[in-house]
């Protein structure tokens, strides 16, 4: 036992040296050693060989699934280690290999009616799980047989089977469901557990599995006979399930009601979800429910053992049940919320948008404590996030947002990005309750506002509140002519002007100034342009007027975001994605088709991928081939005989004289602008062997026998360089050089469609070749 | 279900690849990893990439990651992974990087007989253990990959180096092993102390963890303290242990516990938690810190740093590191121990602007001290600078002591059968979550 592994796992850190260029060598050499292993006595050592071969699935840096046939050959194998290996293997890569699959079935066939059932089992769930279709005939009898096997390990994996069979030929299932409906009465807790999510599987169509009073009082007398994940499956389905009556809403629940002890999450949230959707439309119950919950999700959420993942989890939990308007029964834990040390930044972050939520006037005294403490964190997002959470209370809590205010003005001399995202807190706050200003007039006068962002929000606010602001026309003066964006400039435009508007004399000046600068500048925003314009000839019309129509008063309620968010919320499904993402199911789940779509595609990039290092590989000898040329008509993973592949067609869809349009005219600027665009297609070099024709007059005669145009000439030093262009199924363009010191002839090609460019040089080449310029 | 599930290694490189469904691009470890990283700290547990749902959890560095196409139960999801990463400590003995680079055809098995097409099967490490064919692979212990790995960074989150651990990091498949348990107490503290050293806010979460080698996982009783009470009232005091919550695994049975708090376990192979706890309630914090702040001149800051072990002098602290944030326009910063200071360094990272204080022992009614002389950059004054020290975190932990005085009065094995009478192991461990204290 040496070596365990690969070279290439054990130098983990640089593992594609080891592997670049010689990829195909590799895979040959491993071929050849499965080969010669597979008549080898000592298990031992085969087991290292198949071993190597797994490593480099895994690795997935070189193709090991041409080794199939060989691997095939090894499955003969009595030895359950290497059996365990190849049947990974085999289940990796059958979707690859249709026509070699049929190979190993018949080993699987004989594993599958084993002695032993765990082997029986292990034998079935691969042969499932080869995913292709030739499969079937052999898979349904054993499917079927194993179905009723004496041993539930057997019988269990059937039932996975049956989904198996399911997404690749469902008629083959020939009403299957009937019996796993009656497999939910097996003794076997796995087996129920199976058949449940076989049959949410194969009658999703008809909304999953029917649930009949029956089978809930059945399955809820077992419940603890489940595993935890038994247990969170059957409470998902419950939650689907209405009690007929009160009566039996309230039995199921106070059945459930001691499995909120549980130190298991996904049970905690799966009785809390049917609890939540029993009792949906009863909201004085509803309400009790939530107040019982919060204990068993504040100790869930304090509780992590370095498991912060469940953590994230059930705080996301508890701020969707917080922003569903239950706040208030988060509010005396507010303790709990407070962020720690040892915590990651995603806990954090979450705590504190908690934190806002939960606020209330018992407990802002100590928050605004530690919240102010988190601002000076040396984390930078949490800093900012405590702000913002500031802010949001101050807009929640009207009445204490004096406090907030105050306190968000006494950060104003710490760092830059403070100050940055605290003027962004207070446009918000005095959008809201523009009264607040009094307490803001330190932190808008200070200079070290330097986000774009802030700077427009203190550009509002000047604006808004002129003439409370002693130094706004001065401060609004220092942004005239500065290089900033239009977006800002708008803004500043509209500032001036309320300022002007309360106060004239001071004011008149500096907008006089800003419209001298919008106006003038040749590079302005046109748009900008307009507006400052238009003002400008508004007001000198008659400003009076233009003063009434904009002195009017926005006062803000509530935000639109607030209410949009709480609008989304209550549709989304409690314990799911839903509430960790905060978005609806439809904006991040997609049906099937979209994602066989996705991998269609990616096995065809992979195999085009493949065929262009092996073209480039084995023509590097013959000629130098644009890189990027494609095997035409080339699908999938034949790449052995990839070579006389991509020849044959190249020579059947090669360009004739006909393909390209006659006396075909573009102007000097269109070549100029396409060449400097496109990216480079087809390149090749070869050696001149005729002297006689390599001038400038010659060659364009030439090409233009075979309809490529000059469109500009010149020679220096004895090399000529030439363009041309040229127009079939899409404009194509060269360069062309022949340089009489080095003998060399040189074409560039370029087209916007990268086959194009590379037929065309190939075009090129046959006629240079043909007037024997080139060899 | 799952659709895939792979382990990558810190630098993103794939260890493990299992695809169960073959209904995702197989890409998808690369986009995972890609977009781990845009995350600033840790990534989110769960989040989703053109509509492929990732959820992953980090264990000994690595990434261990589920995919799907369905909207999953997120805890459910986050919980089977959990589960699997404690089936593969389990089974090798320990969760890193070498070791599952060595043991991944193990790991392969755990993973099939785990999950069948994404869904979770058998799950119990006992229930798998007699399908496992693969013996695991220890890793040298004194390979030298292991001497030239960096030491693990001892600020954050849990120290597995405790005492006596390295008897639980085996294997369950050890066939030699011994008849035994081992169980712990567990207990980590958050304390948050004002500038004027006043307990601002504080709590315990505890938890009760057994590793078993028992053989026949036979049926256990475990007796707690007789003054035990679960559930707080408002503004009651009583002398007795109170916990204002706990849980339990799916192993107890917890009917008994009001009445003579004894807990009933059925206990499975290897690790697993029984119970946990949470008290918010006030106690003795086992260390103090008083930090004194000087300006002694408009460019110099002086601060000195005491701390009080407050715990019976019989009690060893095994470490105790202090953690002192200085201000980012400090030019220059000595920390200055004690004369004849043992077992105990300070270094600043000029970097980080950090001073970190490291005491490897510290017994309990003993006092240190540290005092760190800043020296500041010209652009900032003192003043303006002594609201960025701070605030001092600590990190330690404390063996055979707890502050909640929760005990295990006895561990009995109820039917014992054949055997021989098995090793009971009980540990009390106090950790440090999150010791802070504020200036």
């Amino acid at each position: 036992m040496r070596s365990n592994q690969p070279k290439a796992t054990e130098n983990g850190s640089k593992p594609s040296q080891y592997f670049e260029g010689n990829r195909k060598g590799e895979v040959n050499e491993l071929k050849i050693l499965v080969k010669n292993t597979i008549n080898e006595k000592d298990d031992k050592k085969k087991r290292e060989v198949v071993k190597k071969v797994i490593a480099y699935m895994t690795l997935g840096r070189i193709d090991v699934s041409k080794l199939f046939p060989e691997m095939c050959m090894a499955s003969y194998t009595n030895d359950l280690v290497q059996k365990k290996m190849i049947y990974l293997y085999l289940t990796t890569y059958a979707e690859q290999n249709k026509d070699m699959a049929f190979m190993a079935i018949s080993t699987f066939q004989k594993d599958c009616k084993h002695n032993d059932p765990k082997i029986r089992g292990f034998a079935l769930r691969n042969l499932c799980s080869l995913r292709f279709s030739g499969a079937i005939e052999f898979l349904m009898p054993a499917i079927k047989e194993a179905l009723s096997d004496i041993d539930a390990y057997v019988r269990k994996t059937a039932i996975m089977g049956c989904v198996k069979v399911f997404y690749m030929q469902p008629e083959q299932l020939n009403n299957i469901e009937d019996q796993l409906y009656k497999m939910i009465s097996d003794n076997d807790p796995l087996v129920i557990i199976n058949a449940i999510h076989a049959l949410n599987e194969i009658l999703a169509q008809e909304g999953g599995m029917a649930l009949s009073k029956k089978m809930v009082d059945y399955l809820l007398g077992r419940l603890k006979e489940f595993n935890e994940w038994g247990q969170a499956t059957i409470l998902d389905e419950l939650s689907k399930y209405s009690p007929k009556d009160d009566k039996e809403m309230f039995n199921i629940m106070n059945l459930l009601e001691e499995r909120l002890k549980h130190s298991c999450s996904a049970i905690v949230l799966g009785v809390i979800k049917v609890f939540m959707n029993f009792t949906k439309n009863k909201p004085q119950i509803y309400e009790q429910v939530i107040t019982r919950v919060k204990l068993p999700l504040v100790t869930l959420a304090s509780i992590s053992e370095g498991n912060f993942e469940i953590m994230y989890t059930i705080l996301c939990h508890i701020k969707y049940i917080a922003s569903k308007g239950y706040n208030s029964v988060f509010a005396s834990d507010y303790k709990s919320f407070y962020c720690r040390v040892d915590e990651p930044t995603y806990i954090k972050l979450l705590k504190l948008e908690i934190l806002s939520q939960i606020a209330c006037d018992f407990n802002l005294g100590d928050m605004l404590n530690e919240l102010g403490e988190y601002v000076t964190d040396v984390d930078q997002e949490i800093s900012k996030k405590s702000i913002q959470a500031l802010g949001a209370i101050a807009i929640r809590l009207p009445d204490l947002a004096t406090a907030i205010v105050k306190q968000l003005s006494s950060f104003v001399t710490l760092q830059d990005y403070i100050t940055n995202e605290v003027i962004l807190a207070f446009k918000d706050i005095l959008r809201k309750d523009p009264k607040h200003i009094k307490d803001c007039l330190e932190i808008i006068q200070s200079d070290n506002i330097t986000d774009s962002n802030s700077k427009i929000a203190l550009i509002y606010i000047l604006g808004q509140f002129g003439s409370q602001i002693p130094l706004a026309p001065y401060i609004l003066e220092t942004y005239i002519g500065a290089q900033e964006s239009v977006e800002l400039k708008h803004t500043l435009l509209t500032s001036c002007l309320k300022v002007f508007f309360v106060r004239a004399p001071e004011m008149h000046q500096v907008l006089g100034k800003l419209f001298y600068v919008i106006i003038n500048n040749e590079n302005e925003d046109i748009d900008l342009k307009d507006r400052a314009a238009y003002y400008y000839r508004a007001l000198k019309s008659n400003a009076n007027e233009v003063k009434q129509f904009w002195q009017y008063n926005i006062k803000v309620d509530k935000f639109l975001e607030e209410t949009i968010i709480n609008k989304e919320a209550l549709l989304f499904e409690f314990n799911s994605l839903s509430v960790i993402y905060e978005k609806n199911v439809n904006k991040f789940i997609k049906p099937i088709e979209y994602f066989n779509n996705l991998r269609s595609k990616e096995l065809q990039d992979l195999n085009q991928e493949q065929s262009q290092t092996q073209t480039t590989q084995e023509q590097t000898s013959d000629v130098i081939e644009n890189p990027q040329s494609q095997p035409y008509g080339q699908t999938n993973g034949q790449t052995n005989d990839l070579l006389e592949i991509s020849e044959q067609p190249q020579q059947q869809m090669s360009l004739s004289v006909d393909s390209f349009i006659v006396n075909f005219a573009i102007d000097a600027d269109h070549f100029e602008n396409m060449w400097t665009n496109l990216n480079d297609g087809a390149t090749f070099t070869r050696m001149l062997v005729r002297n006689d024709i390599a001038n400038e007059t010659s060659i364009e005669q030439l090409f233009k026998q075979y309809r490529l145009y000059n469109i500009a000439a010149g020679e220096e030093e004895n090399v000529l360089k030439m363009y041309f262009y040229g127009s079939h199924q899409c404009q194509v363009f060269f360069e062309f050089e022949i340089n009489k010191n080095l003998s060399t002839v040189i074409l560039n090609t370029r087209s916007e469609i990268e086959d194009q460019a590379y037929l065309a040089s190939k075009y090129v080449e046959d006629f240079l070749r043909q007037v024997h310029l080139i060899e | 279900m799952f659709s895939q599930i792979f382990i990558l290694s810190p630098r993103g490189d794939t260890i493990i690849n299992r695809d169960f469904r073959s209904d995702l691009p197989k890409s998808t470890p690369e986009t995972f990893f890609r977009q781990a990283k845009t995350y600033s700290g840790d990534a989110n547990p769960l989040f989703t990439v053109d509509c492929i749902q990732f959820v992953h959890i980090k264990r000994g560095g690595l990434y261990i990651v589920g995919t799907s196409r369905f909207n999953l139960q997120p805890a459910m999801s986050l919980e089977l992974l959990d589960r699997l990463a404690k089936e593969i400590k389990d089974f090798c003995g320990v969760i890193n990087e070498e070791v599952l680079r060595k043991n991944f055809i193990l790991i392969y098995e755990i993973l099939d007989e785990s999950f069948d097409f994404g869904y979770p099967q058998l799950m119990a490490t006992e229930q798998i253990k007699p399908l496992i064919v693969n013996d695991p692979i220890q890793p040298q212990p004194d390979s030298v990959m292991n001497s030239l790995r960096p030491k693990i960074q001892t600020f954050n989150i849990f120290v597995p180096n405790t005492i006596g651990s390295q008897a639980v990091q085996r294997s369950v498949l050890n066939k030699n092993q011994a008849n035994e348990i081992f169980v712990d107490i567990y207990e980590k503290l958050n304390v948050l102390f004002n500038s004027s050293a006043y307990v601002i806010n504080q709590s315990i979460e505890g938890c009760i963890q057994m590793t078993s080698f028992l053989q026949g996982n036979p049926p256990l009783k475990l007796a707690l303290n007789d003054d035990l009470q679960i559930g707080r009232q408002q503004g009651q005091y009583s002398a007795g242990v109170i916990l204002d919550d706990c849980n339990f695994h799916e192993c107890v049975n917890a009917n008994e516990l009001d009445m003579n708090k004894t807990l009933r376990i059925q206990p499975p192979d290897g690790q697993f938690v029984v119970m946990n706890y949470r008290i918010s309630g006030d106690y003795a914090a086992p260390f103090r810190l008083f930090p004194i702040i000087e300006e002694v001149s408009s460019s110099k800051i002086e601060v000195t740093i005491k701390l009080k072990a407050c715990f019976d002098a019989k009690i060893i602290a095994s470490y105790a590191n202090v953690r002192i944030p200085i201000p980012k326009q400090t030019a220059n910063a000595y920390p200055e121990l004690v004369k004849n200071a043992q077992l105990e360094t300070a270094e600043y990272d000029s970097n980080k602007k950090i001073v970190e204080w490291q005491i490897k022992k510290l017994c309990g009614g003993q006092e240190r001290s540290l005092k760190i002389k800043l020296t500041l950059q010209a652009t900032q004054t003192a003043h303006t600078a002594r609201k960025e020290i701070g605030p001092i975190a600590m990190n330690f932990e404390i063996p055979m002591f707890n502050v909640s005085r929760l005990q295990i009065k006895y561990l009995r094995i109820e039917e014992r059968g054949n055997t021989t009478n098995p090793h009971r192991w009980v540990r009390y461990i106090t950790q440090s979550s999150s010791y802070v204290c504020r200036i």
